[in-house]
Order: structure tokens, then sequence, then C-alpha cells
């Protein structure tokens, strides 16, 4: 472990596919399963995570070489809560609607495991490029991965893609909507469907 | 001593520095954005407002604070038509449901009957608390006599009397925040309203 040098390349790939946070690493349920009824919401979780992933591990790979063992877990959720705080309170003054729909999904990002996941296996023994690539690559895959299955449920549920305003008609005149995926069983068997899928496609690659 | 302050410093210095570097950053962020989040609430309660008396608006509100309780206190706002004839008063009200639930409440120019409310802050279990957000809930609480409110578990919401509340099934703790929240506040602020002579 100690020899092992992550390349910018390996570790960008990592989180998008190999090591997606929500697909191969099963973290992040609780907002996975809880904000993917409708797209805009779902994006909107995954770039608080975005920001709150990057603004973390920066600081945590600024702070690696001070870092006392016994505090490390503290420091992690201290750097982590500051950040999300800072994301909560953006959303209340600049996208309020956003906000009350995100309910307490915002500030339960301090206790989303992939968060601190990174900040321990990557920030605190790297350097900040390779963190910052880190983060990114896990927080564009944590994003990719919940507007997978928000479109989903999102088409299944209501026949359309609404953002704001504006709504893209993707089913038929004559379609039904599927109102069960827009309520927590949606999400659940999403997530399982995409979970089969993507171990059987793993398993066909290996 | 001195060795045990010496090595506490050695040992938790960053937490320190952390902790209030960290509490500088929320308190720049904070102080920043406020005037804007505290715009989105009075917003949103004017939205709120206007929704249970269409095309109602706000007047500036009562000087001084309502007090509910020691920890809780409300302002009170008076509620106007676009011609400026006096409808009644809005007032925010809090309490506990499984979460905290704040309410727009209406009251008409007496204070002796409910023209309805309005949902401020609902947590409650999607599908089934935060029903009281839904007509077939609120409605219950329009244009009746601002009385003690009970709530009742069984009935037909458009067949009832005044004073009872047929609660959203599988949510009775929701339904009854929302009742005592109605009981709690309304008394305090009718007499309140009474004792500075803005009603009889």
């Amino acid at each position: 472990m100690a020899d092992y040098k992550p390349t910018l390349g390996k570790t960008f790939l990592a989180g998008l596919w190999e090591e997606n946070p929500v697909f191969r690493l099963v973290l992040g349920m609780c907002p996975t399963l809880a904000v993917t009824a409708a797209v805009k919401p779902a994006f909107t979780m995954g770039m608080s995570v975005l920001f709150v992933l990057i603004c973390s591990n920066i600081v945590v790979s600024l702070m690696r070489n001070l870092l006392k063992p016994h505090l490390r877990i503290l420091m992690f959720t201290l750097t982590i809560a500051t950040f999300v705080t800072i994301c909560d309170l953006y959303l209340k003054a600049f996208q309020s609607e956003m906000s009350e729909a995100l309910g307490p999904y915002i500030p339960l990002i301090i206790v989303n495991c992939i968060i601190i996941c990174r900040a321990e296996a990557c920030a605190s023994k790297y350097g900040v490029l390779i963190s910052i690539v880190d983060a990114v690559s896990m927080g564009l895959g944590f994003t990719l991965a919940l507007c997978i299955i928000a479109v989903i449920r999102e088409v299944l549920a209501t026949g359309i893609i609404a953002w704001g305003s504006y709504t893209i008609p993707v089913m038929w005149k004559s379609f039904v909507p599927l109102t069960a995926m827009s309520m927590p069983i949606g999400a659940f068997i999403t997530l399982g469907l995409m979970l089969g899928l993507i171990n059987l496609i793993t398993k066909k690659q290996s | 001593m001195l060795k045990a302050l010496k090595l506490f410093l050695r040992e938790s210095w960053l937490l320190i520095a952390a902790s209030f570097f960290f509490g500088l950053l929320l308190a720049v962020t904070y102080t920043a954005w406020n005037p804007k989040i505290e715009q989105n609430k009075t917003a949103k309660f004017e939205k709120q407002v206007a929704d249970v008396v269409s095309g109602a608006k706000l007047d500036a509100s009562i000087d001084g604070d309502f007090v509910i309780s020691d920890k809780i206190s409300t302002k009170v706002y008076p509620v106007k038509s676009q011609t400026g004839e006096k409808l009644g008063f809005a007032f925010a009200a809090q309490g506990p449901g499984y979460d905290v639930i704040e309410l727009v409440i209406v009251v008409d120019a007496n204070c002796e009957n409910y023209l309805g409310y309005g949902v401020l802050v609902c947590n409650e279990t999607p599908g089934f608390g935060d029903k009281m957000k839904y007509p077939f809930f609120k409605d219950q609480f329009t244009n009746i006599t601002a009385s003690e409110l009970t709530l009742v578990k069984e009935g037909d919401p458009a067949d009832k009397e005044d004073s009872e509340i047929v609660a959203i099934s599988g949510a009775t703790i929701s339904s009854q925040g929302v009742v005592n929240i109605f009981n709690t506040y309304t008394g305090i602020i009718r007499e309140e309203l009474i004792k500075r002579g803005l009603i009889q």
C-alpha cells in the first residue's frame, strides 16, 4: 500500500465506473433513495456533494501531515460539517425551492459515508492535486448515478422530465404514468435493477 | 499543571485552530447570505398568506413581539385587501409534530374565525404527515370559529363540527401537532390584540 502511487487518469476514472460510490461501493444510499424522484433535486444533491467533497478533500489533504491519529475523525467531521453548512446556507439563499425540496437531506451530507471515506482513503494520504481529482471523480460519479436513477423514475412516474418551468415530454401520449415509481418503492426497485445490471456488466467484463 | 497544559495544547492545537477558522468562515458566510435568506422567508410568508386570502397583502408587523411562552414569541401582521380593507391578522406559529412544524395562521379582523393556514416548514413523513400541505386537510381550518380545536380520528372532513378536525390517516402525531399549534397560539394572540386595543 505504501508503494502504491495513484495516477491522475486512473483516479479520475475510478469514481465514474470502477469505484462508483453508488453502483459499486453502495455508499450514500440515504440520498440515493430519497431525492431521486425527480432529476432536478437529484442533480442539486449531486452538485452539493461534489462541492463538499472537493472542499473537504483539499482541506484534509493540506493538513494531512499535522493530523494526530486520535483526532483524525473529529477533524474530518469538523471540516465536512463546515462545508455542508455553507452549502446549506447557499441553497437557502439562492435556491430556496430546491432547499425546501431537499429538506433535511442537505444537512445529512455530513454523515454521508462517501465524503468521510474519501477523506480517510485518499485526502489524508495523498497530495492536493490527487485529492481534488479524486473528489471530482467521486462527486461526478455520485451525481451521474443519482441522475440515472432519477431520469428512470421521473420518466416512468410522469412521462416527462421537468426542470423548473421547462418540461421535456419523453413518453408517448397514451402512456399511463406508474405513480409508484415516484414513491420509495420506486427508488428501491430502480436501484436494485441498476445494481443488478452493473453486476452483470462487470461479470461479463471479467 | 504547566506540563499538562503544554500536552493539551500540543495534542489539540490543530483542532482549536481549525474550530476557530471554520467558525469564522461560517460567521462570515452567514452574515453575507442571511439577508437574502430572510428575504426568501418573508416572500414565502407573504405568498402563504395570499394563498389563504386571495389577493391579500401584509402591512408592517404590529410593534412588539407577542410572547407565547418563555422561549417562543411571534410577530403579528395586519392583513389587508388590495383596496386597503382590513381582512384580519396573520402570524407565524410553530410546534412539534415528528419534527418542528411552522405554519402561518390567518384569522379574521376580530380574531373570531380562522381563515386558514399555510405551511412554512414541514419535514413530516412524506406521504403521511406532509399531507398537512394538501387541501383536504387544510380546508378543514378554513372559515371556522376560532375556538379550541379537537382532533378526531374518524369522520368526514366535509361534514364536521367547526371545532373538530379529522386527522390525516396514518399521521395522527402530525395532525395533532397542527391542532396543538392552533390551540396554543390563538388564545394568547387574541388576548394580546384586545390588550393593545386592536380588536374588541
